[in-house]
């Protein structure tokens, strides 16, 4: 990165493409994020866009807070590589001086701001949920321990911070009156790193309703303390049309397959119902379950995350709520019939 | 490169971190602060990072390396990964509290420095560590060594004679197949058919007589920390949910019930 003391002060939003090459939902709450790092250090925000064609870069640009957009488009970013994007928001980054750079949260966007971050030896924040202006600058919040406990972290002056923006966690932005301007970017055909290369790719499809496409997900977590537990949250499933999940750390203990597995390093899903059950809320969970519309919670401890996302929360021991809701549809069915 | 494997095979090192149990954490409710059983276990993935080199070996031929950063009682993670069927170890030591102000890319740096020069075909390690979860240090690892990485790996095949891997990874229920040139590193999601190798007693007798090199950190080559964070505390949240607590289970379960049908979600 080069300095060069005439350039406005800059933050820098790489915005988070799906492989068909649309700007995801992340991107939208990014910008709320990158606005406030603007805000606190006096900088124009500008959002950095890959993708095969300009439609996501345009997506970016119509959102108030935006100051302007680069574009650069290569057949070579879809689908996605670590390697490749790495490689490209360094080159990008490479001719400019940021205030600090914004990577999305997503499974892909944690995978390859860490390569850009050593490229460039710049301290890096996972999974930012809050922004705090201290007046000089700026420091952040993120979680540690499955989500339970958070730090402030504060970057030592020079430094120009990267950080990846825990989904969720910021509001979205608004549409602008005026869309921001849009300037094209080309790389140098050697800037791109291809050394890996994607040979295949297939959808899962699971029988039975997908958990892709449910409406209904009841998903277990450490909190079923073993496998057997998972036959009450298939019973309570079936009984409202629904698909079973399971988090990270219960598919970590060996009770349930990967297959079904929802948080950062497994599906992302979007139901109109998603009951968490014994399920703390790492972020790697709530990173997968951010497109639920409705999450019910049914924890026995009180400090659990996953509460702050819960529209309706039950604190109590799961074996003996999860039955009792069974108990409680049966006899709604043999009422309603 | 240099030092390769006599007859072919994969030279491999696999990273390993030793952490505080995550079954184990709880949090004080006068400090706000997470407290600790003081069981230690080998970061989750990093586990099938081991096995995964190990099967390799075995399939391949080589030889694995284990490799840890932390304070003296880390040296058990190395062990474990040895009685397994590991070769050797490699320890870069320091007390507990130096290590507590490096961040990831510090730490990427102490395990890129010694692991360069070796001529690893393969380095292999876990997606994340459970317990600061920052998903950092593999591939800043990478980048520091000019390797190409794949992450969320479940299986993969090598074939020594192209020197390639044919690699299959599971991203947001999209299944890839993935190949990649050696030499590369590769952060692993699951074991193998989701086994984990288990120490037996006569190989936690032979860990003991495998090679381990420990290497002392010197703090002083540590440069000045780029970042700070402050003791993690349970952050106080406003709340709009709904929330039944205190509340018998039966009466519970009516509520809720009854708050799903309102919604129309059931």
């Amino acid at each position: 990165m080069s300095a060069n003391a005439s350039e406005q002060r800059a933050v820098y939003l790489v915005a988070d493409v799906a492989d068909d090459g649309t700007l995801r939902p992340l991107s939208v709450e990014m910008v709320s994020a990158g606005r406030a790092v603007a805000d606190a250090t006096g900088s124009e925000l500008v959002g950095v866009v890959l993708s095969s064609d300009e439609r996501a870069a345009a997506s970016l640009a119509a959102l108030a807070g935006v100051d302007r957009v680069l574009a650069a488009t290569d057949d070579a970013f879809l689908p996605w590589t670590a390697v490749t994007w790495a490689s490209a928001v360094a080159a990008i980054l490479a001719e400019r001086t940021p205030v600090a750079v914004l990577f999305p949260g997503s499974i892909s966007g944690r995978d390859y701001a860490p390569r850009v971050a050593a490229r460039f030896g710049a301290p890096m924040a996972s999974d930012i949920s809050a922004v705090v202006a201290t007046g000089d600058g700026f420091a952040v919040r993120r979680p540690v321990y499955g989500g339970r406990v958070e730090t402030t972290v504060s970057f030592a002056s020079g430094t120009t911070p990267f950080m990846t923006v825990r989904p969720g966690a910021f509001a979205k932005a608004t549409p602008a009156a005026s869309p921001a301007p849009v300037e094209v970017v080309t790389l140098a055909a050697d800037a791109l790193d291809r050394r890996v290369r994607v040979l295949e790719v297939r959808e899962h499809k699971p029988s039975g309703p997908s958990l892709t496409e449910a409406k209904r997900i009841v998903s277990g977590g450490r909190g079923l303390q073993g496998a057997d537990a998972f036959a009450m949250l298939r019973e309570l499933a079936d009984l409202i049309d629904g698909a079973v999940g399971a988090s990270g750390a219960a598919v970590g203990q060996g009770w349930q397959s990967h297959e079904i597995q929802v948080g950062s390093t497994g599906h992302s899903v979007s139901p109109e119902l998603y009951l968490a059950v014994g399920i703390s809320g790492a972020p790697q969970h709530l990173v997968g379950m951010q497109g639920a519309e409705y999450v019910v919670a049914i924890n026995r401890d009180p400090a659990a995350p996953i509460f702050d996302v819960a529209a309706f929360g039950v604190v109590g021991d799961l074996f003996e709520v999860v039955p009792a809701l069974i108990a409680e549809f049966r006899s709604g069915d043999a009422a309603g019939s | 490169m240099s030092e390769r494997v006599a007859g072919g095979g994969l030279k491999m090192a696999a990273l390993v971190k030793y952490i505080p149990d995550p079954n184990g954490i709880g949090i004080d409710p006068a400090s706000r602060g997470p407290v600790f059983s003081g069981t230690m276990a080998v970061n989750t993935y990093d586990t099938y990072a081991v096995a995964e080199a190990i099967e390799l070996k075995e399939r391949y031929g080589g030889e694995v390396t284990v490799v840890t950063v932390g304070p003296a009682t880390a040296r058990e993670a190395i062990l474990r990964g040895l009685a397994t069927g590991a070769d050797r170890g490699i320890h870069l030591q320091a007390e507990a509290d130096v290590l507590a102000t490096l961040d990831s890319l510090a730490l990427a740096r102490l395990i890129a420095n010694r692991l360069h020069g070796e001529s690893f075909d393969l380095i292999l390690a876990g997606q994340q560590s459970e317990d600061l979860e920052t998903g950092q240090v593999g591939p800043a690892v990478a980048a520091l060594l000019d390797l190409p990485h794949v992450s969320l790996v479940t299986s993969l095949e090598a074939d020594t004679e192209a020197r390639t891997l044919r690699i299959r990874r599971d991203s947001e229920g999209r299944k890839q197949v993935i190949g990649v040139d050696l030499p590369a590193m590769l952060l692993m999601l699951t074991g193998r058919d989701g086994e984990q190798r288990h120490p037996t007693l006569k190989g936690m007798i032979q860990a003991k007589r495998k090679p381990l090199d420990v290497v002392e950190v010197d703090p002083a080559g540590l440069g000045e920390p780029v970042m700070t964070w402050s003791d993690p505390v349970a952050p106080v949240r406003e709340r709009e949910a709904i929330i039944v607590d205190g509340v018998p289970a039966p009466e519970a379960a009516k509520a809720l019930a009854a708050w799903l049908r309102e919604k129309h979600l059931v």
